[in-house]
């Protein structure tokens, strides 16, 4: 009984994370490239996200080495293959931006995946990963949040 | 041993009438299980017929016993995931989980200024980056 308990939990939290899966960047997302330390992770779904038309925003910030920084920005740029839109900078050789726009769902659902990389002081660096779904375009956001 | 045989004959024709009480029924049982008089034949089929009938039922309902709850515990999951999978609100820090949704929107809000609010920031590096190259 326990058992099927557990794996019924496992499904839904594995569900509920699982929605940039098809991505190849997954992996930084769900914790095996980018360690749980010093990791910011943010998982918002449906209401909330009302008012910027998204149904779906999941980030991953954190502080990490140049080695895995490249490991994340070859998987960006792969999933850059995909991309109907994409705006891309990098700098020094090293991806350090990424805006990229896949095909829309049928129900006209669009799918996002940003990328920014900063150098650091002590040499490592901040890096901000984010897969959003939503109504939304990357025009109506960099409008909505231009300074 | 024709008169004790006759004891259970008589018993055996209540048991068919149906005017045994429990504790000759067990009586009955334990007798047939250690006689094999062709003559109880009859109550032996029907008397082991009852047996198996009840032990199967019992295994039968062990067997389902666990559906009912297995069902209640899947729809309260599915329920709970169906919510779960409409809102959620959540923020881990370091591992800390924090659903204070002012807090999360706060971040979502920061997170996308940081990406958006300075989006000419690449057009600006291509120029410089083109014009140092």
């Amino acid at each position: 009984m326990r058992k099927v308990f557990l794996l019924i939990i496992l499904i839904l939290v594995y569900c509920s994370l699982a929605a940039q899966d098809g991505l190849k960047s997954a992996p930084a997302f769900d914790g095996r490239l980018i360690p749980q330390e010093g990791r910011t992770e943010t998982l918002v779904k449906g209401s909330q996200l009302d008012r910027l038309e998204l149904s779906l925003f999941h980030s991953v910030k954190s502080v990490i080495s140049a080695q895995t920084l490249d490991e994340i920005a070859s998987l960006v740029q792969e999933d850059a293959k995909d991309a109907v839109s994409k705006e891309m900078d990098i700098v020094h050789g090293r991806l350090s931006y990424a805006l990229i726009s896949f095909q829309r769902s049928e129900a006209g659902k669009g799918r996002y995946l940003c990328f920014q990389s900063q150098e650091a002081e002590d040499g490592r660096f901040e890096v901000i990963l984010v897969y959003m779904e939503g109504s939304t375009t990357i025009d109506n956001l960099k409008r909505k949040f231009s300074k | 041993m024709i008169k004790k045989d006759d004891k259970w004959q008589a018993l055996a024709d209540r048991y068919f009438e149906g005017e045994t009480t429990l504790e000759e029924e067990v009586a009955l049982r334990e007798f047939l299980a250690g006689n094999d008089d062709p003559r109880f034949d009859g109550l032996r089929a029907v008397m082991g017929f009852l047996v198996a009938e009840r032990r199967s039922s019992e295994a039968r309902s062990g067997r389902l016993r666990w559906i009912p709850a297995v069902a209640a515990a899947v729809t309260v999951l599915i329920a709970a995931g169906v919510g779960m999978s409409r809102n959620t609100c959540v923020l881990y820090e370091n591992g800390n989980r924090i659903s204070d949704n002012t807090v999360v929107m706060e971040d979502v809000n920061n997170t996308l200024s940081e990406l958006f609010g300075d989006s000419q920031r690449a057009d600006v590096d291509d120029i410089l980056g083109d014009l140092f190259n």
